[in-house]
């Protein structure tokens, strides 16, 4: 643009001016970023006036009557007449001067139109085309004015096209800044730590993410070797390994630690391959993605495994164990074989629950438990259960009361979802009432509601306030009462799935450390 | 050789009365516990010849039993069997200060026990020290 002076006068369009000042951003036209295109109206060359054309016959004929005249007056002198010489040379001498007039008339309006003609050229170099047109110049002088016309036509031509050319040279200039931008905005707004480096591992790119994770600003770390700026080995490690390795041997993934946070170190190289003039040569694209929830997700998983693997050992355990003594003969009395073998069998259940818990939890985060819902009387259910708990209450010397509805309250349910949740909390009642306390189970209709609640109260340890929220969590387990007895931290959290995921009720808690606690089921009342 | 005395610790019931019966039936004398705190002061009073427990357990694990066992110039001689539910061995780092003997996973053979102990309480007490 600088070198091709182009005035605006010589295109039809506003041009942008400075290429780089104002990339096109794709929302609205670059007219801003035209130049001020002032004062386009045409200026007239001063002094200059079309003339009156005064042809060569007009100055040459006062010589020729003058010529005639004299040769006129030679021969009347010949003749020796004198009077007629005087008058003749008379007319001579004003032939003479009309004719020297007239000649330094026409100079001059030559002069004067040949000031007109540069005049006009000079207006025609500043652009003002409209200034002259051919007709008005002397006759001579037109196919002078019409051949520099058309050359000024061809260079306007020439110029037209120059800057068409550069319009577009402009707009794919703006386009492949505008991408440039937009894949550099994307970058940094990623929240993935993502840093570029080039053959000898200077840093080319670090978005803002792993400036905060590293502890570097990009605009201190810019070209400078990865060795001097990250502390963190690992990274620094991949990135040589991905440089110097085959493009084939690209993806490399190694975990990387940092505070209480884990990052996958994914890295790729842009090989000259992909790069058609090889000037990237290997350079790498380094990006952390944070996978400290898939780590605590897997750490979890583990836990869990865990914890089935030990309830499952425990019951496995007396099994194996009493079967064996059986088996050598150890139990001789038939009292004691007895004794053996209701062992056995109470191990088998208590694997047999285990395993049920397990499964249900999981079918039903799955979404693929089978539910065979039906009308069915919750007191009756209740029943059940607490007289499937009664023996072990007994056992522990807890009172275990009932207090049912008479009303058949019905509930459209999963008899055996629901008999299962009752039993757990009844089961969990039991388990962390100390002896000589008491358990109570009881129905009771919430009418304005329209449904009913199952409220399992004990006089138990009681749970603290601040482990409340997370008692129907997996695993969560009361730290204070994992002394009282075993469990797979997987009870709760199945009663809540099958009370509010499968059934759409509801599990309510109240406890107080040292009072006891009261577990709640609600479900919504089909009839009675 | 007079009768051996054996203390049982487990938190799990059917646990402590099977090892009890399969050592009673082998002519061992037992004591039993139920939790760490128990078979230590147990430890104390009764004096065993060895002492089988299970690692985890409420109040005190076998570990710190173990430690306290040792610690305790009393029972520091007293060897130790321990059962342990979880798939895990123990380091050498964990049993360095202790008196563990072996080591049984759980599910066990009752059998497995009583060939243990019979092992270690036929070797020379003296061993017990040199470990």
């Amino acid at each position: 643009m600088s070198d091709l002076q182009l005035k605006p006068w010589q295109i039809d369009e506003p041009l942008v001016e400075n290429p780089s000042a104002e990339p096109y951003d794709g929302l609205g036209a670059s007219d801003d970023a035209a130049p001020a295109a002032s004062s386009r109206s045409p200026m007239r060359a001063p002094g200059w006036r079309p003339r009156v054309n005064f042809s060569t016959p007009l100055v040459i004929l006062p010589i020729v009557a003058a010529t005639v005249i004299v040769w006129f007056i030679d021969s009347a002198t010949f003749a020796g007449d004198s009077g007629v010489a005087v008058w003749a040379k008379g007319v001579i001498a004003l032939l003479l001067g009309i004719s020297g007039f007239a000649a330094s008339w026409n100079a001059m309006v030559r002069r004067r139109s040949l000031g007109g003609v540069l005049a006009a050229l000079e207006g025609l170099a500043n652009g003002h085309k409209d200034i002259a047109t051919a007709s008005s110049l002397p006759r001579d002088l037109r196919p002078i004015w019409t051949a520099i016309e058309r050359h000024s036509e061809r260079i306007g031509e020439g110029v037209r096209e120059l800057s068409d050319m550069q319009r577009k040279l402009q707009l794919d200039l703006t386009l492949a800044e505008t991408h440039r931008r937009r894949t550099l905005a994307v970058i940094r707004a990623m929240s993935e730590p993502v840093l570029v480096t080039d053959p000898f591992d200077q840093i080319l790119l670090a978005n803002p993410a792993i400036e905060e994770l590293l502890g570097f600003r990009e605009e201190d770390v810019l070209r400078k070797g990865i060795d001097g700026v990250i502390k963190e080995e690992e990274i620094v490690r991949t990135i040589h390994e991905t440089r110097s390795a085959d493009a084939r041997a690209a993806d490399r993934r190694r975990e990387l630690v940092i505070g209480d946070r884990v990052f996958l170190i994914a890295t790729a190289p842009l090989n000259p391959a992909q790069n058609k003039e090889g000037s990237e040569g290997n350079s790498v694209v380094t990006m952390l993605r944070d996978i400290t929830r898939e780590h605590e997700a897997s750490r979890k998983k583990s836990e869990f495994v865990a914890h089935v693997a030990h309830e499952l050992r425990t019951p496995l355990s007396s099994i194996r164990a009493y079967v064996e003594m059986l088996v050598d003969g150890e139990a001789d009395d038939p009292e004691t074989r007895k004794e053996y073998y209701d062992i056995i069998q109470t191990s088998a259940e208590r694997l047999g629950r285990l395993i049920d818990n397990m499964l249900n939890i999981s079918r039903i985060e799955a979404g693929t438990v089978r539910i065979n819902r039906e009308p069915i009387g919750v007191a009756m259910i209740v029943k059940e259960a607490v007289d499937m708990m009664r023996p072990s209450a007994e056992e522990k010397g807890i009172e275990l009361t009932e207090n049912l509805t008479p009303a058949m309250y019905q509930v459209d349910a999963d008899r055996d979802l629901i008999y299962q949740a009752v039993l757990n909390l009844i089961s969990n009642a039991i388990k962390y009432t100390p002896s000589n306390g008491r358990v109570s189970v009881s129905t009771v209709p919430q009418e304005e509601r329209n449904r009913i609640l199952i409220d399992i109260e004990d006089t138990g340890a009681g749970i603290p306030k601040e482990d409340l929220p997370r008692m129907f969590e997996k695993f969560f387990r009361v730290e204070a009462n994992k002394k009282m007895a075993k469990g797979t931290g997987l009870g709760l959290n199945l009663v809540k799935k099958i009370v509010e995921d499968v059934h759409n009720g509801e599990v309510l808690l109240k406890s107080e450390v040292g009072v006891g606690s009261t577990f709640t089921i609600a479900l919504p009342v089909v009839g009675r | 050789m007079g009768t051996f005395k054996v203390l049982v610790c487990d938190d799990e019931p059917h646990i402590v009365h099977v090892v009890s019966a399969k050592l009673k039936n082998n002519g061992f004398e037992v004591v039993t516990a139920g939790d760490g705190e128990e078979a230590f002061a147990t430890a104390k009073s009764e004096m065993p010849d060895l002492v089988i427990t299970d690692y985890q357990m409420p109040y005190l694990s076998g570990l710190e039993l173990c430690a306290r066992l040792r610690n305790d110039a009393q029972t520091s001689q007293i060897p130790v069997i321990m059962l342990t539910a979880r798939g895990f061995s123990l380091s050498d780092e964990d049993t360095k200060e202790t008196n563990i003997r072996k080591v049984l996973p759980k599910p066990f053979s009752p059998r497995e026990v009583l060939a243990c102990v019979s092992q270690i309480l036929g070797e020379p007490l003296t061993a017990n020290s040199s470990q």
